[in-house]
């Protein structure tokens, strides 16, 4: 059973950075739509990631914040890589390439800390 | 049998004469610093859109930069219903008397700086922004003439004309920007005082005029799925100093004048100087889509013409398409090329089509080079047509876009839930020429081509031939007209495509074949940039071509992008071109036909790129303007690149 409550440090500061990294993500989509010169500004793409990065820093902050527990956790964990992958989909058809290397960093981070979250959960109270 | 007789004097002259250096030395063909002018719409008379400038290499085309831009503040996305309607910016820039001269859609003329786009001078015509023919505000450029010795200190020795889609010609010193009060009516041309029958709309001068010797060419725009009977397609010869007629061409026989009208010239024209030729590019008749009462012969109606500029005489025609019920009208200047065959050199010109057919004829005599079958076409089952029963189909070079269509494409049909095999199977298509049915037909190439107004560019030292081509179907519907009054006064009907062809017995509704969430629903790819060698007419290779976007998003390359503009060439084998939807412009490696260099822009730049050098330095200049026939995004951007320091 996960350990819920008492998670490692290192655990923590993998989340943290994935909530960084999408917060910068966000930021970058938000330039993104606005700025004329990338050839996607004021498109119906460019606005879909403006939200999805929204999502997804929200989801990845709640997470790292440990304002959830329990199935809410593992369902934002979840609903997390979703994003991820449709995020970096659409970064990628939007040749978005700042945005798609931001979303990559933030699913490493994503993926070090369930990795580490998993292993730590191994380890009896 | 579509060749007219020939001039045997005029044309035994021309054989006399030595075709190598056709391109002769026109007034302001040459830069101050001896170097090349790009001076025309297609920079030159030849139409060939090649450069001799040679600072920008397949070597070094990756660290073009930006040198200056402007934003000339004309533009419309026609969004505002109380405003101009949406703004279509074609024009090729020209570089000639150390300026460059262009005009926006919002018919103003622009002279700038070369080297830094420092505005000289600007001129207003402060023409009314509607365009009572055409729907949008277009302009493909301003022309250029100057007096073979011109005095110094006297106005309008130099010229800048510029057409606006009410048919006046305004003519001004292109120095100073001022009117030159001896053209026409106080430097302003109408040349609808010549518009005398069926004059059902002002004749709207959207391409600048050829400029050959003293005199303008001048063809018009129309509207001729609008009505049956319209204008006959005139071109004029006007004097350049004076704005006097000095002859008149009509392609229309005049017996026919009450039951049709137009092919008109609504392209540029090329000259072969060497020769005294000018070519005419000639659209197709009134009304476009149904024929039933213009059975008639009409041998210069959709064919590439040629005259003589000094009286306006056909010299020959080829007709490209035989009684023309699909609107593929002749839309590019043709190219002139001197070929090298068995040892010897061969006048030729190339015509690019809508069908993406290449005539590759002998511009002395009208004769192809190539085999071009006559084949037969099927027939139309609509009450009161009469479609040919045989075609033109050259067979080399190999058409731009295949003989048959390329199929229902999967994706579109399984995200449309069946939708675009539903419709393909209720269609009639019987391949190329399938006529216009009243269940629909498939049109594939269709009017949007297959090769569109640009046409293609040459490179004459090795006669590799460049160019760009669009593959789109689109479904053609006759509508009986109790049956098509009664449509169209629908809401929402022009936007479906419906064309009232008023007079005939059909109206016509025209649609790209597109699924509901707006995909194509045939197979890609949807534009290619295609290599031939003229000499043999070989293919040396083609690519998907720019890319497309949907909201947003990039489509993959290998579907291509359907285009409008064309590209140009350089002595050091680098190819320019704008033309995709994707609002890119492209650096090209001639030999391979691999994307070298890129960069984004406001919008897409369906114009011809013009590339110059000053002052040592070598510019690559691309008007931005968009076309909404492409995409809805408009701009109003006048970029120049050139390598840094």
């Amino acid at each position: 059973m996960t350990n819920q409550t008492n998670l490692p440090r290192s655990t923590d500061f993998a989340m943290t950075a994935a909530a960084v990294l999408s917060a910068f993500a966000l930021i970058v989509s938000v330039f993104n739509y606005f700025w004329t010169g990338n050839g996607i500004h004021g498109s119906e793409g460019a606005l879909l990631v403006v939200v999805s990065t929204a999502l997804l820093t929200l989801a990845a902050g709640v997470v790292a914040a440990r304002w959830a527990g329990g199935w809410l956790r593992s369902l934002l964990e979840t609903l997390i890589v979703l994003d991820f992958i449709g995020t970096g989909a659409a970064a990628y058809l939007l040749q978005a390439w700042i945005l798609l290397g931001l979303v990559v960093l933030a699913f490493v981070a994503w993926v070090t800390h369930v990795v580490r979250s998993r292993t730590t959960s191994s380890i009896p109270n | 049998m579509s060749k007219l007789a020939l001039s045997a004097p005029l044309l035994l002259a021309a054989l006399l004469c030595s075709s190598a250096a056709f391109a002769a030395s026109q007034p302001g063909s040459v830069a101050s610093d001896g170097g090349q002018a790009w001076y025309t719409f297609t920079g030159q008379l030849d139409a060939q859109k090649y450069a001799t400038s040679d600072q920008i290499t397949p070597d070094n085309v990756g660290r073009l930069q930006t040198a200056w831009q402007v934003h000339t503040g004309d533009v419309s996305d026609g969004s505002n219903k109380a405003g101009p309607p949406a703004s279509d910016w074609s024009a090729t820039p020209l570089f000639v008397n150390d300026t460059i001269y262009v005009s926006t859609p919002f018919y103003r003329v622009f002279a700038l700086e070369p080297d830094t786009g420092k505005v000289k001078w600007t001129f207003d015509s402060k023409t009314e922004l509607k365009d009572p023919t055409q729907g949008e505000l277009k302009t493909r450029g301003v022309a250029y003439w100057q007096a073979e010795q011109p005095m110094a200190g006297q106005p309008c020795q130099k010229i800048i004309y510029l057409g606006t889609p009410q048919g006046l010609l305004y003519a001004n010193d292109a120095d100073s920007g001022q009117a030159c009060t001896s053209f026409a009516q106080n430097g302003v041309l109408d040349i609808n005082q010549w518009n005398t029958v069926n004059p059902k709309w002002p004749l709207s001068i959207l391409q600048p005029p050829t400029v050959y010797k003293n005199q303008l060419f001048i063809g018009w725009a129309g509207k001729d799925w609008a009505e049956a009977v319209q204008p006959p397609g005139s071109v004029f010869g006007v004097d350049a100093q004076t704005g006097k007629l000095n002859w008149q061409f009509n392609p229309i026989p005049p017996d026919l004048d009450p039951k049709t009208g137009t092919s008109n010239v609504w392209t540029s024209m090329s000259v072969d100087a060497e020769n005294n030729l000018l070519f005419l590019p000639v659209s197709s008749p009134s009304p476009d889509f149904f024929g039933g009462d213009r059975t008639a012969t009409m041998p210069l109606s959709t064919s590439v013409t040629a005259l003589n500029p000094d009286t306006g005489a056909v010299v020959w025609s080829y007709q490209i398409v035989h009684h023309d019920i699909w609107d593929y009208d002749t839309n590019s200047a043709p190219v002139l090329a001197d070929l090298q065959q068995d040892g010897k050199t061969v006048p030729a010109l190339i015509q690019s089509t809508k069908e993406g057919f290449l005539f590759v004829l002998n511009r002395l005599t009208g004769q192809p080079i190539f085999p071009i079958d006559e084949k037969a076409v099927p027939a139309s089952d609509v009450p009161g047509e009469q479609a040919a029963p045989m075609q033109p189909w050259p067979t080399t070079p190999e058409a731009t876009v295949p003989d048959q269509f390329p199929g229902v494409s999967t994706l579109a049909d399984i995200s449309s839930a069946g939708y675009c095999s539903r419709t393909f199977a209720g269609l009639r298509y019987d391949g190329r020429f399938t006529p216009p049915s009243l269940k629909g037909s498939l049109a594939y190439p269709a009017t949007a081509g297959g090769v569109e107004w640009g046409g293609g560019a040459l490179d004459p030292t090795t006669n590799t031939y460049i160019v760009n081509s669009s593959s789109v179907a689109q479904i053609y519907k006759l509508i009986p007209r109790a049956e098509y009054d009664k449509l169209s006064k629908a809401p929402g009907a022009t936007e479906q495509g419906y064309f009232a062809q008023a007079g005939a017995p059909y109206g016509f509704q025209l649609q790209t074949f597109l699924n509901p969430l707006g995909m194509p629903c045939w197979n890609g790819p949807y534009g290619t940039l295609s290599s031939y060698d003229l000499n043999t007419g070989k293919l040396n290779w083609r690519e998907p071509f720019g890319e497309i976007q949907k909201w947003g998003f990039y489509m993959p390359e290998s579907w291509g992008s359907v285009t409008i503009g064309s590209p140009v060439i350089t002595k050091t084998g680098v190819i320019f071109i704008g033309a995709s939807m994707d609002s890119r412009v492209r650096a090209i490696d001639l030999k391979s036909g691999k994307v070298l260099w890129s960069s984004l822009v406001d919008s897409p730049a369906v114009s011809e790129p013009a590339t110059y050098t000053y002052k040592g330095k070598q510019y690559v200049l691309f008007a931005v303007g968009g076309n909404s026939i492409l995409e809805p995004k408009v701009a109003d951007q006048l970029i120049a690149f050139a390598l840094p320091g």
